[in-house]
């Protein structure tokens, strides 16, 4: 019984597991920017994360900007864009208020892409003037430092006001409702009610035939756990996150909106 | 004889309330796959709405050459013309099809004005134009976005329907598979342009 419990643990951890992998994707960034082709001097990143950090705090807007060497093999722009806003979750669950800058250093590339909340605030062609005007001349001349500050500002002056000091997303509770109609709150309650069938029937004298085992009572639980997984549907809590100085995905997700451009 | 009776109604009982959760969960995939069709409509919609700036721009530029415009503008009609219910999503595959074939009609007729206009240095140069090709740009991605979260969500669906234990109860239930945008082959990526006036050197026959 133990070794199966543990090998199906396994089976699911294994999965999981395997699911990460797949995707390959960079990890969700610890602050709001990263250089990860090293060539912002870095008094400047420290400098920009204050401001990106404040900047959240008063609007709760969520600005993250990432340089990375180059593109992955075969990867298109838009499309890896699109899965890392998805994967880091940049801006509130509700108001998707984020906007994520990426810049590939040796493809010469640049893409700011807004979620949901802030397409209003950031259509594409202020994405894409943003990019063209302020960004792109000074990454052709080779001052990355100050393509990026330029970049940022106009990013957060664009956001600003678009949605005013929602504190940081609460986690759903989990009531006893949502519980007991989750596979795993169904599935315990079958095996209390199985087991205490099967005792019953054990009590009921010799005349009574074999009572149904612990085992097959668990077995018959397990199964009818499973029919019952239809009421549960992924119903995570997913908390925002810590407080401090960092950034960390408050649960935003982006259609696919902004622009992308080149130096 | 009373407990016998008694397993029996209860087994009956949890067999009635899995397929009570059953429902109630292809339910709501169902409304998740209307609310992301929403979405894909939404998207549309939003660059059908661009077509009559853009063509006023593009007119605006000298001689520009009218057959491409002509073919966007048709295009929007007959999008036009496709009935689909735009809050529920389609359960006929050759009605998704359809639509589908007339978008992507649109959307390359779309690609090759811009290709053109890329021989309209002047035009190219009007900040009008490039806010119309980044907005451009900008809803096609959606669109792709939006249909790739359709795909996921009819998908979902579909999985649930046919594996156990939903198989059991889903036919019964009145709840069928649901068709997909399918990958089109050339249809969305920038098509090759023929120019009409004769400028070009045409390669030897």
């Amino acid at each position: 019984m133990f070794r199966i419990l543990s090998f199906a643990l396994l089976l699911l951890l294994g999965f999981g597991l395997g699911k990460v992998l797949a995707e390959g994707l960079p990890p969700t960034p610890t602050q709001y920017v990263t250089d990860e082709a090293g060539v912002i001097t870095p008094g400047l990143i420290a400098q920009l994360n204050q401001r990106l950090a404040a900047f959240e705090k008063q609007t709760s807007n969520q600005i993250v900007a990432v340089l990375y060497p180059k593109l992955p093999e075969g990867a298109s722009l838009e499309d890896y864009s699109q899965q890392l806003y998805t994967a880091w979750k940049i801006g509130r669950e509700k108001t998707s208020n984020g906007v994520l800058i990426l810049v590939f250093i040796q493809d010469h590339k640049i893409r700011i892409q807004p979620g949901y909340g802030l397409e209003g605030a950031m259509p594409d062609a202020l994405c894409s003037r943003i990019i063209r005007e302020m960004m792109a001349p000074a990454f052709r001349a080779g001052n990355y430092s100050a393509a990026l500050a330029s970049g940022i500002t106009a990013v957060m002056q664009a956001t600003k006001g678009e949605y005013k000091g929602s504190s940081r997303g609460n986690g759903k509770p989990t009531t006893l409702k949502d519980f007991l109609f989750s596979p795993l709150g169904f599935f315990l309650l079958v095996m209390i009610v199985l087991i205490i069938v099967g005792r019953n029937r054990r009590d009921g004298g010799p005349g009574s035939g074999g009572g149904m085992g612990l085992g097959s009572a668990a077995a018959t639980g397990f199964l009818l756990g499973g029919l019952g997984s239809g009421f549960g549907g992924g119903r995570n809590g997913g908390g925002g996150g810590g407080d401090s100085g960092g950034f960390s995905g408050g649960g935003g997700d982006s259609g696919g909106g902004g622009s992308s451009g080149d130096w | 004889m009373n407990k016998t009776l008694l397993i029996i109604l209860g087994v009956l009982a949890l067999l009635i309330l899995s397929a009570v959760g059953t429902y109630n969960g292809l339910v709501g995939n169902s409304q998740a796959i209307d609310a992301s069709w929403a979405q894909v409509q939404n998207v549309y919609q939003r660059r059908a709405d661009l077509i009559p700036n853009l063509v006023q721009t593009v007119q605006g530029a000298a001689n520009f050459e009218k057959s491409t415009i002509i073919q966007v503008t048709e295009a929007r009609a007959s999008v036009g013309k496709v009935q689909i219910n735009q809050n529920q999503a389609p359960t006929d595959p050759a009605q998704l099809a359809q639509f589908q074939q007339a978008q992507g009609q649109l959307g390359s007729a779309l690609s090759r004005l811009l290709v053109v206009a890329e021989n309209y240095p002047d035009l190219k140069a009007t900040a009008n134009f490039r806010d119309l090709q980044a907005q451009l740009e900008g809803t096609e991605n959606r669109i792709s976005v939006e249909r790739g979260r359709f795909n996921a969500a009819v998908q979902a669906y579909n999985t649930k329907i046919r594996t156990f234990p939903t198989v059991l109860f889903a036919g019964m239930l009145g709840f069928q598979q649901k068709p997909y945008f399918q990958a089109t082959a050339g249809a969305e990526t920038t098509p090759a342009v023929k120019f009409d006036f004769g400028a070009a050197p045409t390669p030897a026959k």
